[in-house]
């Protein structure tokens, strides 16, 4: 990434040496450790280790054992991937929230652990705001409509006066928890991503339109809880046509999503759209931004594939953002916050 | 192409003032008046079905309701002539200014927000007026809010594309929510008197107040992780 595109997008306190921090994430289910350089901007190790169920949804017990297995290992990789020293870290990066408690408890106590052997500043780090930090970055977007969208949100957020405003989102469920529960449920998850498709999108292929599901925007909101009900009801009776119910449900969830953001392009009168989070990766609905952006014509990009999902990569760049302002808390603060709001965090470094 | 096709193009043909979320809005003059014309475009990234539905179903809706209201007195655009199938709407032009182009304007001057006072209770009233005849707005935003010239203290509503019959507190409160938030978006320094007087007015014509602003305050613990909700019932786990 280029150091003029950098300046561009943020504004960085005057500092010669190189900065290195290492980002820690486990706020779902995958443990990811980042660790990014700059200036210039390098990531120098990105691992990760991600839970995915044999059976049923992510159990937080099994999810933290997992990651509790995999924690020494992920930082041994990381350390060994970057070929730094201890002396060469300048702080220590973690997603503290939002986030499941179990697991977000398990980067925070290695954060904590790091921090205090380290004797490095440990600079906390939410997980939303990174998840558009890294897009922005990747993107080169300045000041975008955000659409964030994983499996425990379903955001449509915007910069105004040093924070991160949610002006449309969800009123219960996610969209990718909508996606994944109603595969769950009809039996054709898990595995949920099959080779970078979704369940859904495989079991929509053969399928058509069903009239008759409800579909429900309220202004910029959006709820996806009535549509995973009645599909699976339908579903019940008419368990010949699942594929066709694959097809509407993914058909009204989008049709919704780009909706809210349609309406949010108009009350803000943004000309780009950053789409972020896990959904993110997903191709079809990425086509239908695309068209939706060109009939509009606003700029629009999505986050890469690599960078969609959770990582320690964004944390860390997120972690090192902060870090420039001088944002480490004393360790004692250093706890896990499950209902952590992006907008209750100040954005220093926005131009 | 048949008539209404004909009959549609030559509604589209005037000047496009904005493209909503939904909708095309037109500004057309037919014998020296002037009106607005709004299309619901199909729309080639959703379903034709669903799409179809969406159109047909709003602007039926849009229409029933504009004139409803029209006819209890609120100030809302006239309805002159409709093509439902082709999701077209003919109606008055409401001479003024949107709500937030009009903060906008005065937004780095505090003191100037002190006069829109009475307009801000006056919002609440008519919102008030409008639930009382068993209608919401579902789009109840700043931007949807037009301040005329003449009358600077007396609001009209435009844009009713997600209005629905309804007398559900759910509904009611959702109009509030939605008002506040897209104050909040755009002009935080502003909410509080905002609310503050917008509250006051609509509990003069609104059924069911107490109702409703309980239904509002649990409506903004819903979003996602928010802190007031939990701390209520705090559990003995200490944060770690």
């Amino acid at each position: 990434m280029e150091s003029v595109v950098i300046q561009n997008l943020y504004n960085l306190p005057q500092k010669r040496e190189n900065s290195i921090v290492i980002g820690i994430e486990s706020t779902a289910h995958t443990l990811g450790i980042g660790i990014v350089s700059h200036p210039p901007f390098k990531v120098l190790a990105d691992v990760r280790f991600e839970y995915n169920p044999q059976i049923g949804g992510l159990h937080p017990r099994f999810v933290t054992e997992y990651m509790v297995g995999n924690i020494g290992d992920a930082l041994e990789k990381a350390v060994k991937e970057a070929g730094i020293k201890a002396s060469d870290i300048s702080g220590i990066a973690v997603a503290l929230g939002p986030g499941i408690g179990p697991q977000l408890r398990v980067g925070a106590t290695l954060a904590r652990a790091l921090a205090l052997s380290l004797r490095k500043p440990i600079i906390p780090v939410n997980h939303a705001v990174a998840h558009i930090e890294i897009g922005r970055l990747l993107c080169g977007k300045k000041d975008p409509l955000v659409v964030y969208i994983s499996g425990g949100n379903t955001q449509l957020i915007v910069y105004k006066e040093k924070r991160y405003r949610v002006i449309g989102e969800t009123l219960d469920i996610a969209l990718g928890n909508l996606l994944d529960a109603f595969s769950r449920e009809i039996g054709i998850a898990p595995p949920y991503i099959v080779n970078g498709k979704h369940a859904i999108d495989i079991c929509a292929k053969a399928g058509s339109y069903i009239r008759g599901f409800p579909y429900t925007v309220k202004g910029q909101d959006i709820s996806y809880s009535g549509l995973l009900t009645a599909a699976l009801r339908y579903a019940e009776k008419n368990s010949k046509e699942l594929n066709s119910i694959c097809y509407t449900v993914r058909e009204i969830a989008f049709a919704q999503l780009i909706e809210a953001s349609e309406r949010a392009l108009s009350s803000t009168n943004k000309k780009e759209i950053l789409m972020v989070g896990g959904v993110a990766a997903n191709d079809y609905l990425h086509g239908k931004y695309i068209e939706m952006a060109r009939e509009r014509s606003v700029n629009y990009c999505r986050v890469s594939k690599k960078y969609a999902g959770d990582n320690g990569v964004m944390i860390a760049w997120t972690g090192l953002l902060s870090y420039l302002y001088g944002s480490d808390v004393p360790i004692i603060n250093a706890v896990a916050r499950q209902r952590w709001r992006i907008d209750e965090v100040d954005i220093l470094w926005m131009p | 192409m048949d008539a209404l096709e004909e009959l549609t193009e030559l509604f589209i043909t005037g000047k496009e003032l904005s493209m909503g979320a939904e909708a095309s809005i037109y500004l057309t003059s037919f014998g020296g008046i002037e009106f607005i014309v709004k299309y619901r475009f199909p729309k080639k990234y959703i379903h034709h079905l669903l799409t179809e539905e969406l159109i047909l179903k709003r602007t039926k809706r849009e229409a029933r309701i504009l004139v409803n209201t029209k006819l209890n007195g609120l100030c809302v655009p006239r309805v002159y002539f409709t093509i439902i199938s082709k999701g077209i709407l003919v109606m008055e032009k409401i001479k003024g200014s949107r709500l937030d182009e009009l903060i906008e304007e005065i937004y780095p001057r505090k003191e100037l927000n002190e006069r829109l006072h009475n307009l801000y209770f006056n919002i609440g009233v008519i919102l008030g007026k409008l639930h009382s005849m068993n209608i919401v707005h579902g789009d109840f935003s700043i931007s949807n809010i037009i301040v005329r010239e003449n009358q600077p203290n007396e609001p009209c509503i435009i844009d009713f594309g997600l209005s629905d019959f309804s007398n559900d507190p759910e509904d009611r409160a959702m109009d509030l929510h939605i008002l506040f938030k897209s104050m909040e978006a755009r002009f935080p320094r502003y909410l509080a008197s905002f609310r503050e007087s917008a509250i006051r007015g609509y509990k003069t014509g609104s059924p069911y107040f107490n109702i409703i602003i309980q239904r509002l305050h649990e409506m903004e613990l819903r979003g996602r992780y928010v802190e007031k909700r939990r701390r209520k019932h705090k559990t003995g786990i200490h944060n770690v």
